[in-house]
């Protein structure tokens, strides 16, 4: 029996066409499923973490009285990239203690005046999808936005219009009542020109902020 | 109730003494004040009037002499697991007003309820509890109390009070005579009968027994040494009685990644006393030895910052208030040791009370924000 050429010529078509789908999603699986990342806080670099975020427990002290005793009613404080970098690892040890269960690891750090993050969700077979995004984050008037600048999955780049770094983050720390009173200490935030991170804190509920600081969860 | 969940809130218990300064109450209205004073603690109010108005020094109580009413080794029993101990003078607490406000709160309430379940002495009297933590452990504590009658006396009194409502059943441990009083409770919807543990009694000594309430039972790990550390703990068994707390933290290893302030990684040992050195003021002094001078140094330097954003976060509303307090507490390094000093005279105190009436918050504001210092210096590990 021999098929009409109409018929031949559409089921090519569509054998081509179900092929390249096929092939993208290989290339699409390829390109964004790899081994899951594992960050490990080393003991040595938790230790220098330590004394840096002391020093940030430093720099609010000294920015919450004046030079003659008296409070500001903002207290500005500057935090050098190195101690902000500090502060988010260990926001990260915490976050990847608290989601070891379920496979999920993330790293945080701060690059030019940004907070970039790595995300590792667990896939069956010893396999996960790498989250990787950057963000510029700021608080004005009570209003938290984190704007996108750089986002992928695996090795896909993503368009950066998703907001599923802010909706992560603000979902994940509103859920939390101590994180919750922690941003309603801050007036605002915002990188710093320093590279750095500029935090305007209410010197009266700073005990928030020192509470989320010192507790690591 | 689940007393003292992590030591820092042991510590924090003992912050929280000072913040007591707070509700320094001569003037406390009389449907506030605690229940009728008992003999004990009457006479613990006319000692107080006639304890000698100079400060107390700190650092001698070691060479001070035991109050007559001491029992030998009563706390002897402290075994070398507990990294933070807390001596809490009971009497103190309920016969002074100005530890009123903390005497009727939080852990320090439920410590006396706790207490009151037990017939610890003939006469009546509530004993002054020894309370110990021991971070390797996890969330483990214990109480030590002294007492003056035998197991099986209390054990009698027990099955007398609660008949056939509760079980008190005694037995002979290798660690002790243990006596136990538990009930059954029954699921409503399954039916299901389990029993509760109500309280433990570990027999220690003749004359010491830890102590261990429903959710807080005894980790009997605490009593499996016999390396008890006598010297360093005497101190706290011959205290003199206008202490109202006094604590110690021993060298303990704590994780860098719980250690959020490399405060805890600074600090070997240290020492909590606080004490009324003269009726309405209270003097806090708390040492912290260090591994070297340098670090002495920075742990003074954190305990400053610590100390200032605490007063910053409790008294931001009175700015005076804020200056004479923040002039009342100092920090200082001296060779491998950090120290934290506050002397509170009783005018002061009785301003920071009355701002406490306007600001009711106060007091769990110092615990949180004194939580947080003391999780910091002694480590985050829960």
């Amino acid at each position: 029996m021999t098929m009409k050429p109409k018929t031949k010529k559409t089921l090519v078509i569509l054998g081509s066409v179900l092929g390249a789908i096929v092939l993208l999603i290989v290339v699409l699986a390829l390109l964004v499923i790899t081994p899951p990342a594992n960050y490990v806080y080393m003991p040595a670099q938790a230790e220098a973490d330590s004394l840096l975020v002391g020093e940030i427990v430093d720099m609010i002290s000294d920015s919450v009285v004046d030079d003659e005793g008296n409070i500001p009613e903002i207290a500005e404080i500057d935090i050098p990239a190195e101690h902000v970098r500090a502060l988010l690892r260990q926001v990260a040890y915490h976050i990847n203690l608290k989601m070891k269960d379920e496979g999920i690891a993330c790293s945080l750090d701060w690059l030019n005046g940004a907070l970039a993050a790595e995300c590792s969700y667990p896939l069956p077979k010893s396999k996960a999808v790498i989250a990787r995004g950057a963000a510029v984050p700021t608080l004005k008037f009570g209003v938290f936005t984190l704007k996108t600048v750089r986002l992928s999955a695996g090795h896909l780049p993503l368009p950066s219009s998703i907001s599923i770094l802010k909706d992560g983050i603000t979902e994940e720390s509103f859920k939390d009542e101590e994180a919750r009173q922690a941003f309603s200490t801050i007036h605002h935030l915002e990188p710093a020109d320093n590279g750095g991170l500029r935090l305007g804190v209410y010197p009266e509920r700073i005990s928030s902020l020192i509470r989320l600081l010192v507790s690591g969860d | 109730m689940m007393l003292f969940r992590t030591r820092f809130h042991l510590i924090a218990a003992a912050f929280l003494l000072t913040a007591a300064a707070v509700v320094s109450a001569q003037d406390v209205p009389a449907d506030m004040r605690p229940r009728a004073l008992t003999v004990a603690e009457q006479l613990a109010i006319e000692e107080a009037k006639n304890a000698p108005s100079k400060p107390v020094e700190v650092r001698k109580t070691e060479e001070a002499k035991p109050a007559e009413n001491v029992v030998d080794n009563r706390f002897a029993q402290i075994p070398d697991q507990a990294a933070v101990v807390l001596k809490l003078n009971l009497n103190k607490l309920y016969s002074s007003p100005t530890f009123k406000a903390v005497a009727d709160s939080g852990d320090v309430l439920a410590i006396r309820n706790d207490l009151k379940q037990i017939p610890w002495t003939k006469d009546g009297a509530l004993p002054d509890p020894v309370i110990l933590y021991a971070p390797r452990m996890g969330s483990s504590y214990a109480m030590l109390v002294a007492t003056d009658r035998p197991a099986s006396e209390i054990r009698d009194q027990l099955v007398a009070k609660y008949g056939n409502s509760k079980k008190v059943a005694s037995e002979r441990t290798g660690l002790g005579e243990m006596i136990t009083v538990t009930y059954d409770k029954v699921d409503r919807k399954t039916k299901k009968t389990t029993v509760k543990t109500e309280a433990e009694i570990l027999f220690v000594s003749s004359k010491v027994a830890a102590f261990g309430r429903k959710g807080c039972p005894l980790d009997y790990g605490f009593f499996s040494t016999e390396n008890l550390p006598e010297e360093e703990f005497a101190k706290l068994r011959d205290l003199p009685d206008t202490v109202v707390a006094a604590g110690v933290m021993r060298s303990f290893p704590v994780a860098a990644s719980d250690d959020p302030t490399g405060l805890a990684s600074l600090v070997t040992s240290g020492e909590l006393m606080i004490s009324e050195y003269e009726p309405g003021a209270v003097s806090l002094v708390l040492d912290l030895n260090c591994k070297n001078a340098k670090d002495a140094e920075l742990a003074a330097k954190r305990m400053k910052s610590f100390l200032r954003i605490t007063l910053v976060s409790l008294f931001a509303a009175d700015k005076t208030l804020f200056q004479e307090l923040n002039k009342a507490c100092s920090t200082s390094s001296s060779g491998n040791t950090a120290k934290l000093e506050a002397k509170l005279t009783k005018n002061t105190m009785d301003r920071v009370r009355a701002f406490y009436l306007l600001e009711k918050t106060v007091v769990s504001v110092a615990t949180d924000v004194a939580a947080s210092v003391v999780k910091s210096v002694t480590g985050g590990k829960k």
